[in-house]
This record gives C-alpha cells, structure tokens and sequence, in this order.
C-alpha cells in the first residue's frame, strides 16, 4: 500500500472531489442530494412557519380537500396535514439519524473488537452477529417493539439492536483485510498499541464503507418505523409520525385521498432520495465495496 | 343434596362468569326477533333461490366454538335458546313457552311442543339438560355467570326443565336467553344440530359457514336459500369485499366509513341503538383523578354531542350515563348534565389539586374510533389546562392494563348479550364486579368503583323483580357514579350494518348478533 492509500486526509480529498464530479454528472445523485437536502430543511424550518399547531383539532374543519388555507387538506379532526407532515419529517429523520448513529457505532465497534482481535473473540461475536441476520429484522423488531410495548423509544431501539449486525460483519471483513497490511504491521512494530493502531489506522479505512452504508440504512429505518407506527407499536396519537398519519388516514381512503397519499409520498420520496444518495456515495467513496455491502 | 352457597361465593362465581364472558366477547348475541313467541319469521315471503354473504369481523369457526360443533351461535340462528331477547331488550318466549319461579332459588321452564332438531329428533327436556352440561363442563366460569350449579340443571319431565340457583336471581330467565345457551343435540356426533331456522350446510374452518334454510321447522319458511356466513377480519377489507359485491352485507363497520356506504349507489348501511355504551372509566383511585373536583372538571370538557356527529360520523348518540338507554332501567333523561363549559372546567381544574401530571388514556389498539375519540378528549383536556398521553394496548392485554389500574382514564364500551343486563353495571361499579376485582382484592381499592354505598344499591337491584324497581336501585348508581365524576359518558352505540343497495329485508336487533336473516331477499 502507498502512502497516499494510507493517509486519510489524502483519501478525504480525494473523495470529496469525486463525490464533487459524481454529483455533477450523475443526474440521479443530484436527485438524491436535492430530496435530501429539502427533507431537512423542511424539517428544520417547517415547523417554524406554518401557522398551525400539529395536534389542535378543529372539529368544524374536518376532512377538507386541499386549498390555499390547507394545501395539503385537513385529517378527521381538521389538523393542517401538511403541518403534520413537516413535524412528521422531523421526527422522521431524527428517529432515522439516532437509529442509525446507534447502530453504526455499536457495529463499527463489534466488528473492529472482531476483526482485530479473532480468535474465540472473534468467533463468538461473528456467531451473535450471524443469529442476528438469521433473523428476518422487521419481524425481530416487532417482537422486541411488541413486548416492550408501543412507544416511540421503543421502536428506536428495536431498530437499533436489529440493525447492527450489518455494520460488525461488514467492518470486520475490511479490518481483516486490513489488519496484516503494511502500515498497520508497521505501526505494531513502531510498539503502537492497540488502541493507537485502531484509531488511527484502521478507523479511518473503515468509514468510508460505514458511511455508505449507513446513508443507505437511513432510508430503511424511516420505513421500518413507519411500518411499526403503522400497526400502533410507534408513535402514539396525536403525534405527527408518517406511518401513524398512513394508519389513521387509510380508513378515509376513499373520501379524503390526501390523507393516505401525502405520508405515502413522503416516505417513498425520502426513502429514494436517500437510496439514490447512498448509491452516489457508494460510487464514490468505496467502489470496490458495492458488491460486498449488496451481499450484506 | 343441593348445596346453598353463600353470597360472597355466589357475587365471585357470578364476578367470575361475567369477567369470562367479557372477555369473551365484546359484542352481543343471537337470537330470533320473534314477538310471538314461536321463533318463527311473521312475514316471510315465498321461497326463492337466492343465496347472501355476510362478512364477519370474527372468526365464526374459531376453536372457541368446539361446543357448538365448530360454528359460531352468534348471528347464525342455528340453535335457538330457551328465552328470546326482544328488540325491547326484554325477554319473550322461544323453546320455553313459559317459566315460573317455583321458590327463591328455583326456575322451571316448559318447553314448546313439536320442536324438533335439524336430524328430525324431537326437543326434550334431556336433551336441554345435556346443552347446558356440554356448556358448563367446557366453560367452568359459565355456572358461576348465571348463578347455577354445575349439576343443578334437571329434567323434571318430557317437557320442563328445572334450574336451582344459587341465590335468588330474579333475571335468571333474561340470562339463559344468551345465545351461548342455544340448545344443541345431545349426540356430541351429531353436532351442530340445533332447533333453529338454519342447519349447517357446510363448514370451511377459519373460514366460513354456509347454512340453508330447515325444511321442518316448524315456523315460517326463511327466504335465502343459502347464507354463507365469511370471516374478513379487517374492517377496511369488509368495506371493500362489499364495494366489489364479494358480500353482500358487512357488519361492525367503522363509523367513519359508513357516511361515504351510505352515499353511494350501490351501498347502503342499517343503523341500531344498541345496549352498549362507550365511556371514560376514571380511575378513582390514584392521583391526581382520585380528586372529585378534577372529575367534574374533566366532564365539563367533554362534549358528547360534538363526539357523535364530528367524531363517530352522526353514528350514535350522545350519553348522559353509563348504560345504554336501550335498556329498561337506563335513566339517561333523569340523569345531571355536564358541559361543555371549558371556562368552568377550567376553574375547577385551577380549584383542584392537580399540578399538571400527564394523564395517561388507555385505548385498545383495535378500536379505530377510539383512537380517534381519545384525541378529541385528549384534545379538549389540554383546552382546559390538563395534560394527557394516549397509550394504545393490543386487544390481548387491554382488559388486564385497565383492570390493574395503570390508566388513570380508560375508554371502555359495554353492552349486554341477553334481556338479562344487569351484569353490566356489577361488572362496571360492584367493588367485586369484573373490572374492580383485582384492584380490591389486592388493596382495598379498585378502578371506577365509587363504595360501599354503591355496592349496596347494585345488591339490591340485582335482586329486584321487577324493572321499576330496577330502575329505582340502579337508576340511583347512575346517579352516583355521573354526579362524582366516575365515569365520563360518551356515547350509547349504534351499530352498523352494510349492505348492497340491492339486498332488503334484514331485521336488525338492538344486540347486532341477533339480526334476522330470514327475510332476506334481493331485487335487480
């Protein structure tokens, strides 16, 4: 390996300028970045301007078709949807950064303690990591979601514990490949510790994988706690979750279509703006690894 | 020998039965809507070849129903119980002709002559004795229900039937005309063989159930000449089914959809006040809503009639009380009116104790519309200064959060099966009624259960012989239990019933599981 391969501000540089070239040519990466981009502004300043509460009900404005007042309508008991929907984006995407922050740095710490380590330790983490991806995640979540009782934090943290597993199995196999090379043989040899070796030499070759991977699991969080909201383990009413406002606008499916159709979008929306941004990266930040993360 | 059981054994076997029975179902029954006293259908029609389906909500074969030979007794009039439940909620003859209270504690009823089961048999007072075992050895908690003992049904003759209660029980007719005791065919083989209008044609368990019509039965001639009763489990898929014209009825349809059935060409909807009412249970015994002042506050928030037409779609009506005015003794016009007032509620709140605790609804997570009411009060309690959180529970463990009083407001519904509803309000304010047992076995307490006092007055109404009297003892629990803010009354139920716009002649039943089906019929 250079020493270019090894020295991460280089590797950074060059990165940000392929991911600068990637967004540039690639029309569905500049999709990808522009969804993203306006789900959290919408998310972070929304709520800021929209002149209704959330949660106020006003009974003598139910189930209003879409107009300038209520562009999105009103629900069945007359709260501005499109008001819902942007606090709804909030809760969104800051469940979907929590979840996968979690998962990420509880996976990235399994699979270095793995991969660095081997042995039995090793052994017996790759067998709970294996356990865990026997299990289809969605149902595992709802066991843990179902006995833990519906709550928002419970959602999150079935997610979280179901979810890790992805990033231990695929930090590891790059710490595999990466533990015998050059500079890290040569950082040991130096008396580097352990510690040492992990930060600053194979952290840093790790993260970019990680951070591919994890743009891509956001979108599959936001689905997977919509779904759970969706069957009352989530979010509870009144509160604006996209998967709850699904549910509870299903029954009026046929008098008010924007109350089903505009959480639907949504989460379609962002789920694709985030994959097609997690592709953009992946392109740029770790070619070699798409096959691998495809696998996962 | 027959053995006298004391009171407290026979208030815990009766708690126990009607605990069993809520759980066990939480709608209503069967039964023929026959004001004659023969069962029969007064103004069926020529037969025709016309066959309907009903979607159904429950599982009409779920293994629950092994004792009927694996159909549902609801809805399907296959067996016919001794005592029928009019549409006055009051009791009227079927397979009984007529019962007398021999003494205090014993019942005989004289069965109807000429009835005979789907197989031709004859009707005997045996072969009711042997329905009621079949039910009592299956379901230990049903003697305690209907406050007999196990082996205190027997055959006096051919043609009557004795039954020794435990204590004096002067509803015990009204209680037996649950469809739970529609009477079978001794011959466990030959099961479901019933009485009723329609035999078991075939059975698709977890499925469906296809009847036709008993040739020999010995009233009028039903006009469908094949029902096919289908389990679709998800109210928005029955809409659908019955959009598509897959059924031709649906019941138990959400409130919310029954406007847009009811507008359409090819839909249209059947709606019945029935015995059920859905309330707020406020729990009495835990900070802060064990403060009466709070109650009151929270009462004067909480507007029933903007709940029925906002929030139920105009389905219902608005309660003043806890017990539906479908029941004789109801005395919703008698009973004290809050609100809405929030300027007074609000001043009641400030006059409280409360400091500004969350207060925690309950809901069932089924429950579409309660999902939808618990906002709305959720809503109007925030108006008012005070704080709440919805907590939704699965179906499964609703009953169990409710009654170990984790909830300091629960919605609840209830309504009766039978003529006999007196069940309801022991289960709801009797210290050992169903859902205070737990809570004041264990520490005194209880959930909505106002005390002695109250406890008392039930007593005696259970014991009352006629309704006025009822009335009189239970009217003053409903009294109680609105004047000190136990309960928040919501709404009296009305069910409904889809249907193609093409299909007429259903006989709805305050009790929805005793629709008549027999003169269906349908025009181009």
């Amino acid at each position: 390996m250079s020493a270019a391969q090894s020295d991460p501000q280089q590797r950074t540089a060059d990165s940000r300028s392929r991911l600068t070239d990637t967004i540039r040519s690639n029309r569905l990466a500049q999709v990808g970045v522009v969804v993203v981009l306006s789900l959290v502004v919408a998310a972070v300043f929304g709520p800021l301007v929209s002149p209704y509460d959330p949660v106020e009900q006003n009974l003598a404005h139910q189930l209003e078709p879409p107009s300038p007042t209520h562009p999105l309508g009103t629900d069945q008991l007359g709260r501005d949807v499109l008001t819902r929907l942007l606090y709804g984006a909030r809760l969104s995407l800051g469940i979907a950064v929590a979840v996968t922050g979690v998962r990420l740095v509880v996976g990235t710490a399994v699979g270095l303690v793995a991969g660095y380590a081997g042995g039995w330790v090793d052994e017996a983490l790759m067998r709970l990591v294996d356990t865990l991806l026997a299990f289809p995640g969605i149902v595992l979540a709802l066991v843990i979601a179902g006995v833990l009782g519906p709550s928002l934090v419970n959602v999150m943290l079935a997610l979280a514990v179901v979810g890790w597993a992805s990033y231990a199995r695929l930090v590891r196999s790059n710490v595999l490949a990466l533990r015998n090379r050059e500079f890290v043989t040569t950082a040991r040899l130096l008396g580097r510790s352990r510690t040492h070796v992990v930060v600053r030499h194979l952290i840093p070759n790790v993260v970019a994988p990680v951070v591919v991977l994890a743009t891509l699991d956001i979108g599959g969080v936001i689905l997977g706690t919509a779904g759970l909201s969706f069957i009352g383990l989530g979010a509870q009413p009144p509160t604006p979750e996209w998967g709850t406002m699904l549910a509870s606008g299903r029954t009026y499916l046929q008098q008010a279509w924007w109350l089903v159709n505009a959480p639907g979008v949504c989460i379609m929306i962002t789920v694709l703006g985030f994959n097609l941004l997690g592709d953009s990266l992946r392109d740029v930040l770790s070619p070699t690894q798409s096959a691998q993360m495809e696998q996962l | 020998m027959r053995r006298r059981s004391s009171r407290r054994r026979f208030l815990a076997g009766l708690s126990a039965g009607v605990s069993g029975l809520i759980a066990g179902c939480t709608g209503s029954q069967l039964s023929l809507g026959s004001d004659s006293g023969t069962g029969a259908n007064t103004d069926s029609q020529s037969s025709s070849t016309e066959s309907f389906s009903v979607a159904l909500a429950r599982d009409p074969t779920r293994e629950k129903w092994d004792i009927y030979g694996g159909i549902t007794p609801y809805y399907t009039h296959v067996f016919e119980p001794l005592v029928d439940t009019t549409a006055e909620m009051k009791t009227a003859p079927l397979l009984a002709t007529e019962w007398e209270a021999v003494d205090e504690t014993t019942w005989e009823f004289s069965l109807r002559e000429g009835v005979t089961f789907h197989n031709g048999d004859s009707l005997t007072a045996d072969a009711v004795v042997s329905s009621f075992d079949r039910v009592f050895e299956q379901w230990s908690w049903v003697p305690g229900w209907i406050g007999v003992e196990p082996d205190g049904v027997t055959a006096v003759d051919d043609t009557t039937v004795r039954f020794q209660t435990t204590e004096h029980f002067p509803a015990f007719p009204g209680t037996i005309s649950h469809n739970y005791f529609g009477i079978q065919h001794p011959d466990p083989d030959e099961t479901p063989v019933g009485t009723g209008p329609f035999q078991v044609e075939h059975v698709e368990e977890e499925q469906s159930i296809t009847l036709t019509p008993y040739e020999d039965y010995r009233g009028d001639s039903v006009d469908p000449t094949e029902l096919t009763f289908e389990w679709v489990k998800d109210p928005n898929t029955r809409v659908l089914s019955l959009q598509k014209g897959s059924v031709d009825i649906a019941e138990q349809i959400p409130k919310s959809r029954a406007a847009a059935l009811a507008d359409a060409d090819d839909t249209a909807i059947e709606t019945q006040l029935t015995p059920e009412a859905g309330l707020v249970a406020v729990n009495l015994y835990t900070a802060p809503t064990d403060d009466e002042q709070l109650r009151k506050a929270l009462n004067w928030a909480v507007d029933q009639r903007q709940i029925v037409e906002r929030v139920l779609n105009g389905t219902g009506k608005p309660a003043r009380g806890p017990i539906s005015s479908v029941i004789p003794w109801a005395v919703h016009d008698d009973l004290p009116t809050y609100g809405p007032d929030r300027e007074r509620a609000r001043e009641l709140v400030e006059d409280s104790s409360y400091s500004g605790e969350s207060l925690t609804i309950l809901i069932n997570s089924e429950n579409t519309d309660d999902k939808m009411v618990a906002q709305t009060l959720s809503g109007w309690f925030d108006d008012i200064g005070v704080a709440s959180e919805i907590r939704q529970v699965d179906p499964a463990s609703f009953y169990d959060t409710f009654t170990a009083g984790e909830a300091h407001l629960t919605l609840v519904s209830f309504g009766s099966n039978s003529a006999a509803c007196d069940y309801l309000v022991r289960a709801m304010f009797h210290s050992e009624g169903s859902d205070n047992r737990n809570r004041h076995e264990q520490d005194g307490t209880g959930i909505y259960n106002p005390g002695p006092e109250v406890d008392r007055l039930i007593e005696r109404g259970y014991r009352a012989e006629t309704v006025a009297e009822k009335r009189e003892h239970y009217g003053a629990v409903q009294k109680r239990v609105v004047q000190t803010g136990a309960v928040i009354p919501l709404y009296y139920d009305e069910s409904v019933l889809a249907r193609r716009a093409t299909v007429s002649g259903i006989d709805g039943h305050p009790v929805s599981k005793m629709t008549d089906w027999s003169g269906l019929s349908r025009s181009d």
